[in-house]
């Protein structure tokens, strides 16, 4: 049964202080996105990690101990116990004293009691800015610095970020994340759609516009999908400056007709005039740290090195074999002050050392007359 | 031969040794493994078999047996065999002209139907299968089974002033309340083993199946020991293959009750999954062998006035003290949610008299 104990054990080094774990993380990060890491590098810190976790964040503690799984009978990442998503919405789920949480992140949800949260400090806080920083820039086709000759702000594209603002939005981690890569790339011509134009197509088409106006200004076009399928419905055409690069990310969340995702590239293409190869797609949730970027071109997402992703198969619990739907079951290092295994309801295909997304796994139907009755 | 002879000795067909209609269903009936399928069809069959003249009997005194006959149609909702042969059979005793709209995909009606005419082609010429999803409309009575969206538009799209002629049976919910209050006087074994099989009958499709265990006393013991017994009744019966969607939602019901609950689980598989919840709640189960055990206290604060109840299994209690827990259509001992007989008269099917005008 799920619930039986291994029997494997052994004596558990101390959990590190997590100082010493963010300047091993913060060094993963520096290292870049092109290589992958080794695995013993990627076990070592990951399990370093699981002490640290263990030890301090006690509703993860308490599920860890139910599944009969601690540090001293835990001796690869692969066997860490994940959490599901499910789990940030239940409990606070956090290594961080109520006085060290200075800023924390909820999931879109419609209702507050709805909400996951995911718990940051000054130093955790530092480690998401750093950990998504890498991956934007190469998702993105960013120089990874700019020349001593040049002016970084008089070269760098305008950003437009069809979100919320920051103040709108404190408590959005993909905000934050916008907010992070508006202040790294010192972009004096970005603007933020803000709440009341993402529920408008015409005001969305008016900050476009009003960002436009020099046709050799890139632009870098950020949102949610469901931003730019209001966008996109807007206008017959609107083509921004060659060069300009798109990146959209999230899912509808019934906000939007959805569309999938090769058709909403298509448009964007035909209608912002931005070719496919200049389209990225984000994967990431408030429940992580790190992200993951697919190109337009294709259907793979990968993560940065200090990420693992496992595809489960939900009848056997096991990896899923190459080519077969799955549950996506993320580690991420960067998640220091809550938890490096997370489960999430979505389902993905595994390809290589990434993934396909298909989407949020679909409630089982309701059939005959046993009723599911939602809580 | 009367109609209710007839049907029992069609009944009979298919408990012989080799049955060939019960190796067709095997086979055909692929929405649970064929154990299951035998189990199920053998304890149908057998009940039609024992039951049928005696409740032709009963309900021939009632004058209104030979009122005017009607034309009936009944839809079946085929994630059980049993409501829809057992509606046709009401429908037959009843004298009526019965037009049946099986779900796509099952085959039990069709092959009762080819038992019963082995034995009598005129009375099962009573029986018109239909694929017409429309064939509602030119009856004076309609027998409709399954979700409530689907019977909700389905009783719009009946012609004016049918609406009284329409018996729906859709969703609702089953449980089971055991007094397992100290260990000196826990139940015996074989309630326990009752109530898994409760729990697994059929992999948990119809609504007479419970979805959740009420418990006096140690939840947690009983919770342990129905996870044996379910894991046992496994053995025998196993449940089906699920496809990716059933097997995604359950991998995460078991995800998210791992951690706010206790799991125990079938190891390697979905087939059954039991979750202790101590919490003051009611959740859904996402079906297929996956049974919730909660401690007593929280059904008197949550479900008896908010659930449309099927069925209560119980054990250890009265039935009166049953009664004043919670309103259902039915009570029973635990073991027998799920062997519904032909002569009990409650809410899931209709009786011969709902089937004369």
């Amino acid at each position: 049964m799920k619930t039986a104990r291994k029997k494997t054990q052994f004596s558990a080094p101390k959990s590190p202080p997590a100082g010493e774990l963010d300047a091993r993380i913060l060094d993963l990060i520096a290292r870049g996105t092109e290589r992958r890491s080794t695995d013993a590098g990627f076990d070592s810190l990951a399990l370093a990690l699981f002490r640290h976790q263990f030890a301090l964040n006690q509703p993860y503690r308490g599920y860890c101990e139910s599944l009969g799984r601690e540090p001293r009978n835990v001796a690869h990442w692969t066997q860490i116990p994940a959490v599901p998503t499910t789990a940030f919405k239940d409990a606070q789920l956090t290594t961080l004293p109520p006085k060290q949480r200075t800023t924390v992140f909820h999931s879109s949800g419609t209702t507050a009691h709805c909400h996951s949260q995911h718990f940051h400090c000054a130093a955790t806080l530092e480690l998401y800015e750093a950990a998504l920083w890498p991956m934007f820039q190469s998702g993105m086709g960013i120089p990874p610095a700019p020349s001593p000759a040049t002016n970084r702000q008089d070269s760098c594209p305008a950003l437009i970020i069809l979100t919320p603002t920051p103040a709108e939005a404190p408590h959005s981690s993909l905000v934050h994340m916008m907010e992070t890569v508006r202040r790294k790339l010192g972009a004096p011509c970005s603007a933020y759609a803000g709440a009341a134009a993402l529920e408008d197509g015409p005001a969305l088409v008016a900050v476009v516009q009003s960002k436009i106006q020099n046709p050799k200004s890139k632009i870098l076009l950020l949102g949610t999908a469901f931003a730019f399928v209001r966008l996109l419905d807007a206008i017959q055409s609107l083509p921004l400056p060659p060069g300009s690069r798109v990146m959209e990310t999230g899912g509808y969340k019934g906000r939007s007709r959805e569309v999938p995702r090769k058709e909403l590239h298509s448009l964007i293409a035909r209608k912002l005039g931005v070719p496919r190869a200049n389209i990225v797609s984000e994967y990431g949730m408030c429940e992580l740290s790190s992200q993951f970027y697919a190109p337009s071109q294709s259907v793979i997402f990968h993560g940065p090195p200090w990420t693992r992703v496992q595809v489960i198969d939900p009848e056997t619990s096991r990896e899923a074999r190459e080519g077969e739907h799955g549950l996506i079951r993320i580690f991420d290092l960067a998640n220091r002050a809550s938890v490096i295994a997370v489960q999430t309801e979505d389902v993905g295909v595994r390809r290589g050392s990434g993934f396909e997304l298909i989407g949020r796994a679909q409630q089982a139907e309701a059939r005959g007359c046993s009723l599911m009755v939602p809580s | 031969m009367t109609t209710g002879r007839t049907i029992a000795v069609a009944a009979r067909l298919w408990l012989k040794h080799n049955s060939l209609w019960m190796t067709r269903a095997k086979r055909e009936l692929t929405a649970f493994s064929p154990a299951m399928v035998e189990l199920g069809l053998r304890e149908l069959f057998t009940d039609i078999a024992a039951n049928v003249e005696e409740l032709e009997r009963r309900e021939a005194s009632r004058s209104t047996l030979h009122a005017p006959r009607s034309k009936v149609c009944h839809i079946l909702s085929g994630n059980l065999p049993n409501s829809g042969i057992v509606s046709v059979v009401i429908g037959l005793l009843s004298g009526v002209q019965n037009v049946v709209k099986p779900a796509t995909g099952d085959p039990m009606p069709a092959l009762f139907m080819e038992s019963l005419a082995t034995v009598d082609s005129k009375l099962a010429r009573r029986v018109q299968l239909t694929r017409n999803r429309e064939a509602h409309r030119e009856a004076d009575i309609v027998v409709a089974y399954g979700d409530d969206e689907t019977l909700s538009s389905l009783q719009k799209r009946r012609r004016r002033g049918a609406r009284d002629t329409f018996l729906r049976f859709g969703h609702r919910v089953s449980i089971g309340v055991v007094n397992f209050h100290h260990p000196a006087t826990r139940i015996p074994q074989s309630s326990i083993a009752a109530a898994a099989r409760d729990a697994s009958f059929w992999d948990q499709q119809g609504c007479m199946s419970p979805q959740c265990f009420y418990v006096r006393g140690d939840a947690a013991a009983f919770a342990g020991e129905l996870a044996r017994e379910m894991e046992r009744f496994d053995q025998l019966w196993p449940r089906v293959e699920m496809n990716f969607v059933d097997a995604a939602a359950i991998a995460r019901a078991r995800n998210e009750w791992s951690f706010r609950g206790r799991v125990w689980a079938s190891q390697g598989s979905t087939h059954w999954t039991v979750v202790l919840d101590e919490r003051d709640s009611w959740a859904p189960s996402p079906l297929n062998r996956f049974v919730f055990v909660r401690p007593i206290e929280s059904l008197a604060s949550k479900l008896g006035k908010q659930l449309p109840l099927s069925t209560i299994g119980f054990v250890g209690f009265s039935l009166k003290e049953v009664v004043a827990m919670a309103r259902a259509d039915r009570y029973c001992s635990l073991g027998e949610m799920q062997r519904p007989s032909l002569l009990l008269t409650h809410g899931s099917r209709p009786r011969v008299g709902d089937l004369i005008v």
